[in-house]
Protein backbone atom coordinates (compact mmCIF):
# COMPACT_ATOMS: atom_id res chain seq x y z
CA UNK A 1 0.00 0.00 0.00
CA UNK A 2 1.57 3.80 -0.45
CA UNK A 3 -0.03 6.51 0.80
CA UNK A 4 0.36 9.45 -1.63
CA UNK A 5 0.86 12.70 0.17
CA UNK A 6 -1.02 16.11 -0.49
CA UNK A 7 -2.37 15.38 -3.92
CA UNK A 8 -4.02 17.25 -6.04
CA UNK A 9 -7.54 17.22 -6.77
CA UNK A 10 -8.04 16.59 -9.81
CA UNK A 11 -10.69 14.52 -12.32
CA UNK A 12 -11.19 10.99 -11.51
CA UNK A 13 -10.35 9.66 -15.48
CA UNK A 14 -6.77 11.63 -14.96
CA UNK A 15 -6.07 9.70 -11.79
CA UNK A 16 -6.74 6.31 -12.86
CA UNK A 17 -5.09 6.70 -16.19
CA UNK A 18 -1.97 6.99 -14.24
CA UNK A 19 -2.01 3.37 -12.76
CA UNK A 20 -1.67 0.04 -14.13
CA UNK A 21 -3.74 -2.84 -11.79
CA UNK A 22 -4.25 -0.90 -8.93
CA UNK A 23 -6.92 -0.58 -6.47
CA UNK A 24 -7.18 3.53 -5.70
CA UNK A 25 -8.97 5.56 -3.13
CA UNK A 26 -9.70 8.69 -3.91
CA UNK A 27 -11.77 11.64 -1.32
CA UNK A 28 -14.44 12.17 -3.46
CA UNK A 29 -14.62 16.45 -4.09
CA UNK A 30 -17.08 16.74 -6.37
CA UNK A 31 -20.14 14.32 -7.87
CA UNK A 32 -22.41 14.85 -10.83
CA UNK A 33 -26.02 14.96 -10.82
CA UNK A 34 -26.34 11.11 -10.70
CA UNK A 35 -23.79 10.94 -7.48
CA UNK A 36 -21.23 9.96 -9.81
CA UNK A 37 -17.79 10.76 -8.59
CA UNK A 38 -16.01 13.55 -10.82
CA UNK A 39 -13.45 14.85 -9.10
CA UNK A 40 -10.75 13.82 -6.11
CA UNK A 41 -7.84 13.56 -4.43
CA UNK A 42 -5.83 10.23 -4.55
CA UNK A 43 -4.89 9.07 -0.88
CA UNK A 44 -4.08 5.55 -1.39
CA UNK A 45 -3.32 2.78 -4.51
CA UNK A 46 -2.71 -0.93 -3.88
CA UNK A 47 -2.53 -3.74 -5.84
CA UNK A 48 -4.96 -5.70 -3.47
CA UNK A 49 -8.43 -5.11 -3.41
CA UNK A 50 -8.31 -6.64 0.23
CA UNK A 51 -6.04 -4.21 1.57
CA UNK A 52 -7.66 -1.32 -0.11
CA UNK A 53 -11.13 -2.42 1.94
CA UNK A 54 -8.96 -2.46 5.48
CA UNK A 55 -7.97 0.98 4.31
CA UNK A 56 -11.28 2.08 3.55
CA UNK A 57 -12.94 0.39 6.59
CA UNK A 58 -10.57 2.61 8.79
CA UNK A 59 -11.35 5.69 7.20
CA UNK A 60 -13.35 8.65 7.96
CA UNK A 61 -13.19 10.63 4.51
CA UNK A 62 -15.83 10.47 1.79
CA UNK A 63 -13.63 7.77 -0.35
CA UNK A 64 -14.24 6.38 -3.77
CA UNK A 65 -12.57 3.15 -4.44
CA UNK A 66 -11.90 2.11 -7.97
CA UNK A 67 -9.63 -0.05 -10.12
CA UNK A 68 -7.23 1.66 -12.22
CA UNK A 69 -7.85 -0.24 -15.11
CA UNK A 70 -10.82 -1.27 -17.82
CA UNK A 71 -12.51 -4.41 -17.20
CA UNK A 72 -10.70 -6.56 -19.94
CA UNK A 73 -13.23 -7.05 -22.58
CA UNK A 74 -12.60 -11.05 -22.49
CA UNK A 75 -12.98 -11.34 -18.78
CA UNK A 76 -16.37 -13.19 -18.35
CA UNK A 77 -17.89 -13.59 -14.69
CA UNK A 78 -21.37 -14.93 -13.42
CA UNK A 79 -22.40 -14.49 -10.22
CA UNK B 1 -37.07 12.57 -11.72
CA UNK B 2 -35.54 11.23 -14.62
CA UNK B 3 -31.70 10.56 -15.39
CA UNK B 4 -29.80 9.50 -18.03
CA UNK B 5 -26.35 7.71 -17.63
CA UNK B 6 -23.44 6.94 -19.90
CA UNK B 7 -21.63 4.10 -19.79
CA UNK B 8 -18.50 2.30 -21.76
CA UNK B 9 -19.99 -0.31 -23.64
CA UNK B 10 -16.92 -2.02 -24.72
CA UNK B 11 -17.29 -3.49 -21.02
CA UNK B 12 -18.64 -6.95 -20.55
CA UNK B 13 -20.26 -5.30 -17.59
CA UNK B 14 -23.02 -1.89 -17.03
CA UNK B 15 -21.09 -0.62 -13.84
CA UNK B 16 -22.41 1.65 -11.89
CA UNK B 17 -20.85 4.09 -8.77
CA UNK B 18 -23.35 4.00 -5.98
CA UNK B 19 -22.47 5.72 -2.40
CA UNK B 20 -23.52 3.37 0.87
CA UNK B 21 -23.55 6.18 3.95
CA UNK B 22 -24.53 6.31 7.62
CA UNK B 23 -23.24 7.38 10.89
CA UNK B 24 -21.10 10.26 9.39
CA UNK B 25 -19.40 8.13 7.33
CA UNK B 26 -19.64 7.51 3.19
CA UNK B 27 -18.19 5.81 0.53
CA UNK B 28 -18.02 4.95 -3.00
CA UNK B 29 -18.13 1.64 -4.80
CA UNK B 30 -18.77 0.39 -8.15
CA UNK B 31 -21.31 -2.17 -9.01
CA UNK B 32 -22.36 -3.99 -11.81
CA UNK B 33 -26.19 -4.14 -12.79
CA UNK B 34 -26.83 -6.97 -12.50
CA UNK B 35 -31.04 -7.75 -13.55
CA UNK B 36 -30.00 -12.04 -12.43
CA UNK B 37 -29.68 -10.80 -9.14
CA UNK B 38 -32.04 -10.63 -6.67
CA UNK B 39 -30.39 -7.95 -4.42
CA UNK B 40 -27.83 -5.46 -3.93
CA UNK B 41 -24.80 -6.68 -2.90
CA UNK B 42 -21.74 -4.65 -1.26
CA UNK B 43 -18.76 -5.50 0.55
CA UNK B 44 -18.20 -6.02 4.11
CA UNK B 45 -15.64 -3.45 5.21
CA UNK B 46 -18.05 -0.75 3.31
CA UNK B 47 -21.25 -2.37 5.61
CA UNK B 48 -18.96 -1.92 8.58
CA UNK B 49 -17.58 1.39 7.41
CA UNK B 50 -21.31 2.97 8.08
CA UNK B 51 -22.32 1.55 11.28
CA UNK B 52 -23.52 -2.02 10.13
CA UNK B 53 -22.75 -5.23 11.73
CA UNK B 54 -22.67 -8.24 9.21
CA UNK B 55 -21.67 -10.96 11.97
CA UNK B 56 -24.97 -9.48 14.24
CA UNK B 57 -27.36 -9.62 11.59
CA UNK B 58 -30.63 -11.27 12.13
CA UNK B 59 -31.16 -12.26 9.02
CA UNK B 60 -28.71 -14.55 6.91
CA UNK B 61 -29.76 -15.35 3.19
CA UNK B 62 -28.77 -18.77 1.32
CA UNK B 63 -26.48 -16.63 -2.00
CA UNK B 64 -25.04 -18.60 -4.74
CA UNK B 65 -21.88 -18.26 -6.01
CA UNK B 66 -19.80 -19.93 -8.56
CA UNK B 67 -22.05 -22.51 -8.42
CA UNK B 68 -21.51 -22.96 -4.48
CA UNK B 69 -23.99 -22.22 -1.93
CA UNK B 70 -22.78 -20.03 0.60
CA UNK B 71 -25.01 -17.98 3.56
CA UNK B 72 -24.62 -14.24 3.80
CA UNK B 73 -25.73 -11.46 5.99
CA UNK B 74 -28.49 -8.91 5.19
CA UNK B 75 -28.03 -5.53 6.77
CA UNK B 76 -29.84 -2.03 6.65
CA UNK B 77 -27.59 0.73 5.47
CA UNK B 78 -28.90 3.92 6.62
CA UNK B 79 -28.18 5.36 3.24
CA UNK B 80 -27.78 4.19 -0.17
CA UNK B 81 -27.43 6.44 -3.30
CA UNK B 82 -27.40 5.23 -6.99
CA UNK B 83 -28.20 7.01 -10.39
CA UNK B 84 -29.00 10.13 -8.45
CA UNK B 85 -31.78 8.30 -6.82
CA UNK B 86 -31.54 7.98 -2.44
CA UNK B 87 -33.11 5.42 -0.57
CA UNK B 88 -33.29 5.50 3.15
CA UNK B 89 -32.94 2.06 5.45
CA UNK B 90 -32.03 0.19 2.12
CA UNK B 91 -31.54 -3.90 2.74
CA UNK B 92 -28.18 -5.34 0.85
CA UNK B 93 -26.97 -8.32 1.28
CA UNK B 94 -22.89 -7.84 2.62
CA UNK B 95 -20.38 -10.61 0.74
CA UNK B 96 -16.84 -9.73 -0.94
CA UNK B 97 -16.33 -10.68 -4.52
CA UNK B 98 -13.34 -12.56 -5.56
CA UNK B 99 -10.07 -10.67 -5.28
CA UNK B 100 -9.48 -11.03 -9.21
CA UNK B 101 -12.56 -9.40 -9.68
CA UNK B 102 -12.41 -5.47 -10.44
CA UNK B 103 -15.85 -4.40 -9.23
CA UNK B 104 -16.96 -4.21 -5.77
CA UNK B 105 -20.41 -5.75 -5.68
CA UNK B 106 -24.37 -6.03 -7.45
CA UNK B 107 -26.65 -3.59 -8.37
CA UNK B 108 -29.58 -6.20 -7.93
CA UNK B 109 -33.07 -6.03 -8.25
CA UNK B 110 -34.18 -5.29 -4.79
CA UNK B 111 -33.03 -1.32 -5.99
CA UNK B 112 -33.78 -1.57 -9.31
CA UNK B 113 -37.49 -2.95 -9.42
CA UNK B 114 -38.83 0.73 -7.92
CA UNK B 115 -37.72 2.78 -11.32
CA UNK B 116 -38.35 2.29 -14.70
CA UNK B 117 -35.20 1.84 -16.68
CA UNK B 118 -34.10 1.87 -20.43
CA UNK B 119 -30.76 0.69 -21.22
CA UNK B 120 -29.61 1.59 -24.92
CA UNK B 121 -26.19 -0.66 -25.29
CA UNK B 122 -25.25 0.59 -28.59
CA UNK B 123 -25.26 3.94 -27.67
CA UNK B 124 -23.89 2.84 -24.25
CA UNK B 125 -26.91 5.58 -22.17
CA UNK B 126 -29.63 4.25 -19.75
CA UNK B 127 -32.11 6.62 -18.80
CA UNK B 128 -34.03 5.65 -15.47
CA UNK B 129 -36.64 7.16 -13.80
CA UNK B 130 -39.32 6.74 -10.46
CA UNK B 131 -42.12 8.08 -12.29
CA UNK B 132 -43.24 4.71 -13.65
CA UNK B 133 -45.42 4.56 -16.83
CA UNK B 134 -47.95 1.96 -17.24
CA UNK B 135 -47.23 0.25 -20.96
CA UNK B 136 -50.95 -0.16 -22.05
CA UNK B 137 -49.77 -4.07 -23.23
CA UNK B 138 -47.95 -5.00 -20.26
CA UNK B 139 -48.61 -7.51 -18.08
CA UNK B 140 -51.49 -6.46 -15.16
CA UNK B 141 -49.84 -8.14 -12.24
CA UNK B 142 -50.77 -11.88 -13.53
CA UNK B 143 -52.82 -10.97 -16.87
CA UNK B 144 -50.59 -11.46 -19.44
CA UNK B 145 -51.30 -9.67 -22.59
CA UNK B 146 -49.90 -11.30 -25.43
CA UNK B 147 -50.17 -10.43 -29.41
Amino acid sequence: MRRVISAAVENIETIRRRFMREWLLIEVMEQDDTTIPTRGRLLYHTPSKSEAYHILLASKQHLYIIYSDDIPADFGDIF
Amino acid sequence: MQRLYGFDNKLPWIVIPATVAGGHQKKTIRLALDTGASNVVIPYEVALNVGCSPSKSDEWVKITVGGNEELAPKVIVPYFECLGFRLRNFAVICHNLPESTPIDGLLGVSFLRRFEIKINYPHGYLIISDEIKKYPRCFDSDKLVVN
